[in-house]
């Protein structure tokens, strides 16, 4: 699997130098350049100085900001890096609340290393491999190159994080077609882990405020109670 | 909710028909009582007034009668003059009629205008009249609602009777109209009473309502729930106040616990994701075969370390759960001076491997207090422990048992750099750690909650110590100076774990 990746680079983020330095040693191994911070301000300074493929970001950062307002920072300045959350808490609303930040999946400690290196390849996979097709779908006033992974709307370039994007992406393949959450899932992570549908509701969220003009009265994406979502048909 | 009442149940047992009802029976018994002690003297105090005014006439009268002129020819007093004086008599009590009768009983000179016909004025009246003849004073009589009031008189040696009747019809007509006006009272009472019970009433009920809603939606919706607002200067205000306060008591609560289980679990699965990682790791270098030994060596190392940590905090979060179950401790004499040396010697490998002194200073004499032993022990430990960790190399940390006023206290301080002014008070929070703990090794900020519990437990309390604070003169638990010295030299965290000391003459009786 691994020689299908290009070599990366990797931001750890973890107050516990034991576990980053597991990590670092892991990613290494696979070839990557990883680099890591103990601290939440000293990640938000290097994200935003420097090109990372992925962030792997505890939420308890000790003093400063924690993982959560390092994500929700991050996405504000429209730094749309694909973000892992390293969470020690396993209840959904921790989960979702990683999500409501702007990260991008989310694993529970302990983790084994194989699983994070699942989940960090799911999203590479995907980040990078499509550059062969270079299709660009166009519904309406949205236009999605897969490409590039660019979506403009109304002719403005917008930023999207890497599962906004792939949520988008399955969405329009097949306009008007009711997608439920569980596929809409897969469509981000492949099958790589049990994840919570309620995530799935969080991107749909984000997504809406990024590309509708009324996000509270959606026209792009529209929900079908108790099944699922679609894309409105031109 | 099925506790919740149903309408007709309102309507029959609820708060508002029970207190409608009280307030119409207040105000209709207040009304009736006013009634019956008002109407029934008045009738008799009006009538009493009626008689009174004819017997006054009478008695300013009489002379007149009695020197009435005789008339020769009958030997009857004179006809006129008789008559000018009843008309007048008649007139001064307003309106009575008034009769003079002989010893027979028989009316002296009969007026046209009287009819001595109406057989019960006749009979009342000649009775009172006879009973008057044999008495010096009034004879009183009513019928109907007329007043007879009789009078002997002697006129000229004969022997007469003054009788004098009034009608009482005013006194009921007046009677009548404050009855009357006592209904319209009772009218406009009611009215008012029953408007007023109603609003009080829908205000009250509204109230309440509220506050049972609010303790509907904490059953339904949790802690989360709006917490009601009644700024009402009442019992029912009062309540809402309650209810907010215990609502907001209980958020609290459970927003510590919400953020101790966050802390714990972080604490708690760090450590266990970094072994994993390290084993996982291992695993491979020897599935590989490309084992390096050295390295091999320092990530075995590293990953005992987390065991150790994982270990110490398995016992942390044990103590504390006994503390909050609040098991009991033991309470037997114990001697501080022995057991902080003791404790102190537990520590003499990792002090040295830290190339720190540690200086258990004994007391000038035994140190005696009551408390459970292991648990003054285990506060020691956390005492030293925490020193350890901050203690710059080749400082000392002076252990000092001694008494302080009622107190038996052990006294840790060491050198390192000393708790900033911001921290005092929140370093004995669970999992409160100084600033750059992490870095310096183990330590998850439970150590001084667990040591200030325990503490409080036993009748004592573990005290951060101020600089100015710090055992100096004759409290010193050290003789020789060295503590206070240190002290003053401001740098340092200074601990004292008091327990109540047991007094000298008990002292005696334990040795």
């Amino acid at each position: 699997m691994t020689d299908t990746l290009k070599s990366l680079n990797i931001l750890v983020v973890d107050d516990e130098a034991p576990l980053r330095e597991t990590l670092t040693r892991s990613f290494s191994r696979e070839g990557h350049h990883v680099q890591s911070v103990a601290n939440g301000q000293e990640a938000i300074e290097r994200a935003g100085r420097e090109h990372y493929d992925i962030v792997l970001l505890d939420v308890a950062l000790g003093p400063g900001p924690n993982g959560y307002e390092v994500c929700r920072t991050l996405r504000e300045r429209r730094n749309v890096v694909p973000i892992i959350m390293l969470t020690a808490l396993d209840s959904e609303a921790d989960a979702v609340q990683g999500l409501e930040a702007g990260a991008d999946d989310y694993v529970t400690k302990p983790f084994g290393l194989a699983e994070l290196r699942s989940r960090v390849r799911a999203v590479l996979r995907r980040a990078s491999g499509r550059a062969i097709g270079r299709e660009v779908v166009s519904i309406g006033d949205v236009a999605l190159d897969h490409g590039r992974r660019e979506v403009t709307v109304r002719g403005e370039a917008v930023r999207l994080t890497f599962s906004e994007f792939e949520l988008l992406s399955r969405l329009m393949s097949e306009p008007g077609h009711l997608f439920n959450r569980q596929e809409l899932l897969r469509a981000i992570w492949g099958d790589s882990a049990y994840r919570d549908p309620r995530a799935i509701d969080v991107h749909i969220r984000h997504l809406r405020e990024k590309l509708e003009l009324k996000p509270e009265d959606p026209k792009l994406i529209l929900t079908v109670r108790g099944a699922g979502y679609r894309f409105q048909a031109p | 909710m099925s506790t919740r009442l149903t309408g007709i149940e309102r309507l029959l047992t609820g708060l508002r028909p029970r207190l409608l009802a009280a307030m119409l029976l207040v105000s209709a018994v207040t009304l009736g009582v006013a009634a019956l002690a008002l109407l029934s003297p008045l009738e008799q105090r009006l009538r009493e007034d009626g008689v009174r005014e004819v017997q006054y006439a009478m008695l300013s009268a009489r002379s007149r009668f009695t020197h009435l002129k005789i008339e020769p020819s009958t030997k009857l007093p004179d006809r006129h003059q008789l008559r000018e004086v009843e008309d007048q008599l008649g007139r001064r009590t307003g309106g009575g009629e008034v009769t003079l009768l002989n010893k027979q009983m028989e009316v002296v000179h009969p007026s046209r205008y009287r009819d001595l016909n109406v057989p019960d004025y006749y009979l009342g009246a000649s009775g009172a009249a006879r009973r008057a003849l044999l008495s010096k004073s009034f004879v009183r009589k009513t019928i109907a609602e007329t007043a007879i009031v009789a009078l002997r008189l002697k006129i000229h040696g004969q022997r007469y009777v003054l009788v004098v009747d009034k009608h009482l019809e005013y006194v009921a007509q007046a009677v009548s109209v404050v009855r009357k006006a006592f209904l319209v009272a009772a009218a406009a009472g009611l009215l008012t009473a029953l408007l007023l019970g109603i609003g009080i009433a829908t205000a009250m009920l509204r109230r309440l309502e509220r506050l049972r809603d609010a303790t509907a939606r904490l059953e339904r919706r949790g802690l989360d729930a709006p917490i009601p607002k009644d700024s009402g200067r009442d019992e029912i205000g009062d309540l809402s106040r309650a209810f907010a306060g215990m609502q907001s008591q209980l958020r609290r609560q459970e927003d510590a616990r919400r953020s101790f289980v966050a802390t714990a679990s972080h604490e708690l699965r760090t450590p266990l994701a970094s072994l994993d990682g390290m084993l996982e790791l291992l695993e491979e270098d020897l599935k590989d075969e490309a084992l390096d030994l050295q390295d091999a060596r320092l990530r075995t190392e590293h990953a005992r370390e987390q065991t150790r940590r994982l270990s110490q905090l398995a016992t942390d979060l044990l103590d504390l759960s006994r503390l909050d179950t609040e098991v009991q401790l033991r309470s037997e004499p114990v001697e501080l001076g022995e057991l902080a040396r003791a404790v102190a010697a537990e520590f003499e490998l990792s002090a040295a491997k830290r190339e720190v002194t540690l200086a258990a200073t004994p007391p000038q004499e035994p140190c005696w207090t009551s408390a459970d032993p292991g648990s003054v022990a285990r506060i020691v430990r956390i005492l030293i422990d925490n020193a350890l960790r901050f203690a710059p190399p080749s400082s000392s940390i002076e252990i000092a048992a001694g008494r302080d006023r009622d107190f038996a206290q052990v006294v840790v301080r060491d050198d390192g750099p000393g708790v900033p002014p911001g921290e005092r008070k929140r370093i004995f929070e669970r999992f409160t750690r100084g600033i750059d703990a992490a870095s310096r090794g183990g330590g998850f900020g439970l150590g001084l909650a667990i040591g200030r519990e325990l503490a409080i437990r036993m009748g004592g309390d573990l005290e951060l110590l101020d600089d100015h604070e710090a055992p100096t003169g004759k409290h010193a638990p050290s003789p020789n100076g060295t503590l206070a010295d240190a002290t003053r030299s401001g740098a340092g965290t200074c601990f004292a774990l008091r327990l109540p000391a047991i007094p000298a003459e008990l002292e005696v009786a334990i040795a």
